[in-house]
């Protein structure tokens, strides 16, 4: 208790979470009619955030070790059939196009830092669409947020790590739910997708309910 | 002198027991019959996750769902978090519909369809609002010394809670009703020697108003 109560006294405490990989479902959606491969680098893999805040002590956010299943749950829903590809030009002979995505930068933000009650995470990912032959049909940025509120647990418990942890979790199922609907509203992934039979446009009509954060 | 140090003691950890003062009012404006058959079920969200804007707390909503899932009349009701994952990503903070408007879009996706069917969901119920800490007042020092500790002063702080709830009817696709909670106390902290709390518990007197008015509401007998 004594130790408990001090943890919470204590001042350059920091944090360090991974997103475990729970709670990053299949999307509920029509797929689209092609089959990806995609190929995930150990930059990606291995992604972990690290940064001092002054005051504050370190802060150590992993985000890399929940990629796989994201990418597997997001392309179970997304898209007919996908496979996992060992370099980026690692093409099946069905596989239609293959998707490299990375991280290009990860921001975090506490709650004494904005004077609120949040824990906030941004992500910045950039994507990738390589053609069977190697050229590239797409590329585009996407952005993605999550935040938690630092009021939803108690005064013996570990915010920092807590809530850290669960604004990163919401940033993950964010860039899951942008993926979902952006996709296909990229202009050169739109048109190479005319070459395929589009069973109906759902997500072009869910879309529209996206907001801007 | 070890039967006053006994009493204070005592009444120290008591008077969480009693608690300060709390006034509660719960409005509701209803716009359609409402009720419940055999498999249906409700959900309760929160409003959450815009950048910088107002969150409604998750023990709240978590309160509301244990109140209404118990007792007398209880209905059926879904987790918040097992929605969103059954029902992932349209439920999702930027995503999901803020208006009985956007319920016609939404539900013409055939898989959500089959998902809310698969669920038996009826009524999607809509949580905004907070619990603010609205005033404060009032001094208390505490000694620590080598024959003893103790504090002298009083302390009074006062909470504001104020939710309102948003009923759609998701079979009809439309919204049946409003219903508002607004609760507010105040609590103090007298000390002589002993710090002795009295706190009012604002934020539950909301969650139990709120959750009694909604399970009447979506169960009315004049229904459906």
């Amino acid at each position: 208790m004594v130790a408990l109560v001090l943890v919470n006294l204590g001042g350059c405490v920091g944090a360090n979470v991974a997103v475990e990989p729970t709670r990053l479902p299949v999307p509920v959606i029509e797929p689209l009619p092609v089959t990806l491969g995609i190929h995930l680098s150990d930059e990606l893999r291995n992604y972990v955030h690290e940064e001092a805040i002054k005051d504050n002590g370190t802060y150590r956010i992993n985000v890399g070790a929940a990629q796989e299943l994201m990418f597997d749950n997001l392309a179970t829903g997304l898209f007919r059939g996908h496979r996992f590809a060992l370099t980026p030009t690692d093409h099946a002979p069905n596989t239609d196009a293959i998707l490299v995505p990375s991280i290009n930068e990860l921001q975090f933000s506490i709650p004494k830092q904005t004077k609120s009650d949040f824990f906030e995470v941004w992500l910045k990912y950039n994507f990738e669409l390589f053609a069977p032959d190697g050229s590239t049909i797409a590329e585009w940025p996407m952005q993605a947020y999550g935040r938690a509120n630092s009021r939803n647990y108690g005064f013996l418990e570990d915010t920092d790590n807590g809530a850290l942890q669960e604004a990163s979790r919401v940033a993950l199922r964010d860039a899951m739910a942008v993926f979902t609907f952006k996709f296909q509203r990229v202009p050169e992934v739109q048109r190479w997708l005319r070459g395929y039979a589009a069973p109906q446009d759902s997500v072009s009509q869910g879309s529209t309910q996206e907001r801007t954060q | 002198m070890n039967t006053s140090r006994f009493s204070v003691l005592l009444l120290a950890s008591l008077a969480p027991l009693f608690g300060g003062c709390v006034t509660a009012t719960v409005q509701e404006v209803r716009q359609a019959a409402t009720g419940m058959s055999t498999g249906d079920s409700v959900v309760v969200l929160g409003r959450a996750g815009t950048v910088r804007g107002a969150e409604t707390e998750e023990d709240f909503v978590s309160c509301i769902g244990r109140n209404m899932s118990g007792g007398q009349a209880a209905v059926a009701v879904i987790n918040q978090q097992d929605f969103q994952d059954a029902m992932f990503p349209w439920f999702e903070p930027r995503i999901a519909p803020v208006a009985t408007t956007d319920l016609p879009e939404l539900l013409a996706q055939p898989r959500m369809v089959e998902r809310l069917e698969e669920i038996g969901l009826r009524y999607l119920i809509w949580v905004d609002g907070s619990t603010q800490r609205t005033d404060e007042s009032g001094t208390m020092s505490c000694t620590i010394t080598p024959g003893g500790a103790g504090c002298f002063g009083f302390l009074t702080w006062e909470h504001d809670s104020a939710y309102e709830a948003s009923i759609w009817d998701v079979r009809n696709r439309r919204p049946v009703g409003k219903i508002s909670s607004d609760a507010n106390g105040t609590s103090f902290m007298p000390a002589v020697v002993v710090p002795v709390p009295f706190i009012a518990r604002v934020r539950a007197q909301a969650c139990n108003s709120m959750a009694n008015q909604l399970k009447s509401f979506v169960v009315d007998d004049g229904a459906s």
